[in-house]
């Protein structure tokens, strides 16, 4: 089947349907799977990469110029998916390297810390034995640019044995439950997901982000429910995910984005909560599972895997 | 009183306040985990405190408080260190009091049945327990006062008395700090970790200083709320009974009879906390819980309730569903005419 025939497929079958979802290979994977290929690759073998930010939720305020005020005429601020992207000038990003291995060793981190939007890595393509190689992206697709499907199978299960036990770490450190303690007792058990802004969000990217990423039918975080203001800067949320419809606690600041999730909500909310704020929000995070770092999670996972 | 102390004397916010100082969380986080970082972890709400059976106790009791009542006492929260052998039970209290109040009787029970918890716990070797109370600072002095006499009052009479403290609310330039007004009376490691007044909720200034709370919502305790807390307790519990009422729609496979309970969706939306509530709280909310989601649905989908408090919504298309979806997105939990707030009050009808 064709990739675009594929592509279309399965978004008429999963994005529907609350029982599926696609994989949702967030950045901190797609970097451990980049530190697989850097141990076992050949340094003068060609590696791709893709990256991508949209500053989704930026408004012209960001920008705002006290000299030019005609710059700062008001829109709609309706928009998350049907608004034509044309009609807005915002912070996009999208950036494809492909280079040869030793190269990208050297360069590569000075590029990200040169460059934010390079935090969010959407795109890796793991070189083959052969020629070519296995393409993956950040929604789970997966295409086989090697020359053997064998092999391509065989790294699709390397990847979703990683994807597994990084769901089932995270979902085991962060389910919020009570168990009985005996004699009328209980106990809370469970932990929080903490997402962290590596640079504040301004008040007025924070105010559109809570109106348009957590509040509509059209959010491009599927993430609905409802909200309590605490503050120009800070909201708690009954929230539930509008994909698989899993509800969930959120506090959503300036700062940071913090999650409860009760026991039983798939982990796959993480993963998708994480790729598309780097995608759409903030590329530059650190992102902690209680109080253990989400990319020590995903390393201890790979060492599992692989 | 301000709103900052109607704040630190609020049960609810102490509770999750002090679930947040024992929370798995990173390092400079705008809740800092005190109390976890001095060694101490949650070892259960709400379990109970056996009194002792011996001879002297009862007479003691009888003395003390008019009556040989040995019904046990169940402290907010028992905490373990991983070191440390004293359990520390801490009993959350909007207000101190003085020795003669109606919290006497709860308090001398607590004090003399605590210094032992191995029977509690079913156990055979000691097990040294410490009674902390913990309450909002400006009533904090006071309340230790009370429990020193407390004590002696216990000592008098032959009967072994636990050691007390208190811990302190307070809200301080930096956020909401826990501390003590006498910290060499806390067990060694709380001693140290509250010896200078440590901070929990980190102050952002611009916004309120309430965490995300684990339980938004304890029953039995309307009296000594503030009744906007009280208020806001409930549209919150609200809120999260919806998103679970939501999920199920949302996950229902159309053509479906959608069978909902409504003690569940409670149960659901409080982490399983809802188990614990008493019998009458239990059966109230719940038929309050089955009225506003027959309610949200019955003008766009079939809804039957049955028994108080059983749900069955047909979703006979995906249309109907959806429409089910958008009203119940669309229903305001901050409603007081109708959110829990105002359903738990309605009487009975005919038809419940």
């Amino acid at each position: 089947m064709a990739a675009d025939e594929s592509n279309k497929w399965v978004r008429q079958v999963v994005d529907h349907n609350p029982w599926l979802d696609r994989l949702w290979l967030s950045s901190p994977i797609l970097f451990e799977l980049w530190q697989y290929v850097k141990r076992n690759t050949p340094d003068h073998r060609y590696v791709r990469l893709g990256f991508e930010h949209e500053a989704w939720y930026e408004t012209s305020a960001d920008y705002y110029d006290p000299d030019n005020s005609a710059d700062h005429e008001d829109r709609d601020s309706n928009e998350d998916e049907d608004t034509a992207l044309g009609l807005i000038e915002r912070r996009r990003s999208k950036v494809a390297l492909t280079e040869r291995l030793g190269i990208l060793q050297e360069k590569l981190q000075q590029l990200i810390e040169l460059y934010d939007p390079l935090h969010s890595l959407v795109q890796l393509q793991i070189p083959s034995g052969g020629h070519g190689g296995h393409v993956f992206y950040h929604d789970g697709r997966s295409t086989n640019r090697s020359d053997s499907f064998v092999e391509h199978r065989a790294t699709i299960e390397l990847v979703l044995k990683l994807y597994r036990s990084v769901t089932e770490n995270a979902e085991t450190q962060l389910w919020v439950d009570t168990t009985e303690a005996g004699e009328d007792g209980f106990i809370i058990k469970g932990a929080p997901v903490t997402i962290r802004f590596h640079e504040r969000l301004s008040e007025a990217t924070f105010n559109r982000f809570v109106d348009l990423g957590l509040q509509r039918r059209t959010s491009r975080f599927r993430i609905g429910g409802y909200a309590t203001r605490r503050g120009p800067t800070k909201v708690h949320l009954a929230a539930i995910d509008r994909h698989l419809w899993q509800p969930f606690l959120m506090e959503a600041t300036s700062k940071h984005i913090l999650g409860v999730l009760p026991s039983g909500t798939c982990g796959n909310t993480v993963h998708r909560l994480v790729t598309n704020v780097q995608r759409y929000l903030n590329p530059n995070i650190d992102v902690w599972l209680g109080d253990k770092l989400y990319t020590e999670t995903v390393a201890d996972s790979m060492a599992e895997a692989a | 009183m301000t709103a900052e102390d109607t704040l630190l004397s609020d049960q609810v916010f102490q509770l999750n306040t002090f679930l947040w100082a024992l929370e798995d969380v990173p390092e400079n986080s705008s809740t800092q985990p005190v109390l976890r970082n001095a060694g101490y972890y949650l070892s259960s709400i709400g379990r109970r405190v056996i009194m002792p059976i011996d001879v002297n106790f009862v007479a003691t009791l009888q003395k003390l408080t008019g009556t040989s009542d040995r019904s046990p006492c169940h402290p907010d929260l028992w905490l373990r260190h991983t070191s440390d052998r004293v359990v520390p039970l801490i009993e959350l209290k909007a207000r101190g009091f003085s020795p003669n109040s109606s919290n006497r009787r709860q308090a001398l029970k607590l004090i003399s049945a605590s210094s032992n918890l191995a029977p509690s716990l079913g156990e055979s070797d000691e097990l040294p327990g410490h009674v902390l109370y913990a309450t909002s600072s400006a009533d904090a002095s006071g309340l230790s006062t009370t429990l020193t006499d407390l004590a002696l009052e216990l000592v008098a009479e032959n009967v072994p008395a636990t050691p007390t403290g208190v811990i302190s609310l307070s809200m301080e330039a930096q956020g909401v700090a826990l501390s003590s007004p006498v910290p060499s009376d806390l067990p060694e490691p709380a001693a140290t970790a509250l010896a200078a007044p440590a901070i929990v909720l980190l102050n952002d200034e611009e916004n309120e200083i309430q965490p995300l709370y684990f339980i938004p919502w304890i029953p039995g305790i309307e009296d000594s709320q503030d009744a906007e807390l009280h208020s806001a307790g409930l549209h919150e519990l609200t809120a999260r009974v919806l998103t679970h009422a939501l999920a199920e729609v949302g996950q229902a496979q159309t053509p479906a009879t959608l069978s909902l309970d409504a003690a569940a969706l409670l149960k659901r939306a409080t982490f399983g906390v809802f188990d614990h509530w008493r019998d009458a709280d239990r059966k109230q909310f719940s038929e309050a819980v089955a009225k506003i989601v027959e309610r949200a649905l019955k003008s766009v989908v079939t809804v039957r309730r049955e028994a108080g408090i059983h749900l069955e919504i047909e979703l006979p298309t995906s249309e109907t569903q959806d429409a089910a979806i958008d009203r119940l997105e669309r229903a305001d939990p901050a409603d007081p005419k109708a959110n829990l707030e105002a359903t738990i009050e309605e009487p009975p009808t005919l038809f419940d």
